[in-house]
C-alpha cells in the first residue's frame, strides 16, 4: 500500500469543498491533492488511537507474551478490539481455538466495510483491491465514506487518498504499541496501567452500541456469557456471542 | 508458538473478511440479515468480554473507572474517552481507597 501512496500529488488547492462545485470525475482537473487530503483526514484520528495502541504495548510490556509475536499482531491483525481481545485472552491462557474465533466473530463487521468498499472501487484491479483490503478497519472506513461523500475524485485519486490515511494510520499505530511496550513499564504501579484493558473494552462498547439492537446483543451477550460461564469456563465467552447473534432480531441492515 | 499460531490465523481469517467481497468483484452486497447478524457481533463480544474481565475480581476502582469511561464514551463516541476519563477515575477511587 505504501507503494500506492508514493504516486504523485497532484498540485496544491486553497479551495474548500463546499467551494468547489462537484465536477465531472474524469481525472483532467484534481479536485484536491488525494495524498494530503488522506493524511489530514486521518491525523486527528491517529491521535484518537495513540493511546489505546500505548496500552496494548504496555499490556504486552507487563505479560509474559513473546513480544515480538505480541507486537507484530499490531500490524497482521490490525484491528484494535480484535487484538486486545487475543492479547488479553491469550495471557489468560485460554484455548487457542476459543480465541481464534472470539477474534474473527469481533471482526466479522468488516464484512460489511467490504460490500461498500467493492462497489466504492468498481474499476479498480484485483490486485488493488487486494491491498485496499489490507487496512481495511473502522477508522479507514470512516475516512474513505466522509471523504467520498464531501469530495469528487477519480477512483485512481481515491486509491491515493486511501493509501496515505492507511500508511498514517499504520505507522502511528506500530510506532504507538513499540512505545508502549518499552515506556509502559516505566510508568509507576499507582498508574494502574493494568485497568487500560477493561477501559478499552468498556470504551469499545460504548462506541459501539449505536442502536436498540446492538443494546439488545450486548446484554444478551453479556448476560448469557455470565450465565454459561458457571458451566463452561472461558467457551462461554464464544458461546454467549453465539446466543446474542442467533437471538436478538436482527431487523434490516443499517 | 501458540501465540504466532492464533495471531496468524487471525490474521489471515481477518483478511479473508476484508478482502471476500471486494476480490468477488460482483457488486452483489451480501444477504441484508447477515449483515445486520455481522454489526451484532462486536457489542455481543465486548459485552462479553468485559463480563469475562469482570470475574477476574478487578477490584472496585477499575469497575468504577470502566463504568465511568463507558458513560463519558457513549456520549463523545470517542474511544480514548474510556482511557482519559475512566483512568483518571480510576486513580481517585484508588486515592480514596476504595480499592
Amino acid at each position: 500500500m505504501t507503494t500506492l501512496a508514493t504516486a504523485p500529488q497532484a498540485p496544491a488547492t486553497t479551495a474548500n469543498v463546499h467551494d468547489r462545485p462537484a465536477g465531472p470525475a474524469d481525472g483532467s482537473t484534481p479536485a484536491r491533492p488525494p495524498v494530503r487530503d488522506g493524511l489530514r483526514a486521518i491525523v486527528p484520528i491517529c491521535l484518537g488511537v495513540a493511546p489505546m495502541a500505548v496500552a496494548l504495548g504496555a499490556l504486552v510490556g507487563g505479560s509474559d507474551l513473546d513480544p515480538v509475536a505480541a507486537l507484530s499482531s499490531s500490524v497482521l491483525v490490525m484491528a484494535g478490539s480484535a487484538q486486545l481481545t487475543l492479547l488479553d485472552m491469550s495471557i489468560r491462557d485460554l484455548d487457542a481455538l476459543v480465541i481464534v474465533a472470539t477474534a474473527l466473530l469481533i471482526n466479522a463487521r468488516f464484512l460489511a466495510y467490504s460490500a461498500a468498499m467493492a462497489s466504492w472501487f468498481p474499476t479498480s484491479s484485483r490486485w488493488q483491491r487486494a491491498l485496499l483490503a489490507l487496512p481495511l478497519v473502522d477508522q479507514m472506513f470512516l475516512v474513505t465514506a466522509n471523504d467520498r461523500a464531501r469530495v469528487r475524485r477519480t477512483e485512481a485519486e481515491r486509491r491515493r487518498f486511501y493509501a496515505a490515511a492507511a500508511a498514517a494510520l499504520v505507522t502511528v499505530w506500530v510506532v504507538a504499541q513499540v512505545a508502549g511496550y518499552l515506556f509502559g513499564a516505566l510508568l509507576p504501579e499507582a498508574f494502574a496501567l493494568q485497568a487500560a484493558t477493561p477501559l478499552c473494552l468498556s470504551g469499545l462498547l460504548a462506541v459501539s452500541l449505536k442502536d436498540r439492537r446492538a443494546w439488545g446483543a450486548a446484554a444478551a451477550g453479556g448476560a448469557a456469557t455470565a450465565l454459561l460461564a458457571l458451566a463452561l469456563g472461558p467457551a462461554a465467552i464464544l458461546l454467549g456471542i453465539a446466543v446474542a447473534v442467533v437471538l436478538v432480531p436482527a431487523g434490516s441492515a443499517s | 508458538m501458540k501465540l504466532w499460531a492464533v495471531i496468524l490465523a487471525v490474521a489471515v481469517g481477518t483478511y479473508l473478511i476484508r478482502a471476500s467481497l471486494l476480490l468477488l468483484r460482483s457488486r452483489r452486497t451480501p444477504p441484508a440479515a447477515v449483515v445486520a447478524r455481522a454489526a451484532l457481533v462486536a457489542p455481543a463480544a465486548l459485552a462479553a468480554l468485559l463480563v469475562s474481565a469482570g470475574a477476574h475480581a478487578p477490584g472496585l476502582p477499575v469497575v468504577l473507572g470502566c463504568a465511568a469511561g463507558f458513560a463519558v464514551t457513549l456520549r463523545t463516541r470517542n474511544v480514548v474517552h474510556a482511557l482519559l476519563v475512566g483512568l483518571p477515575a480510576v486513580w481517585v477511587a484508588q486515592a480514596l481507597g476504595l480499592g
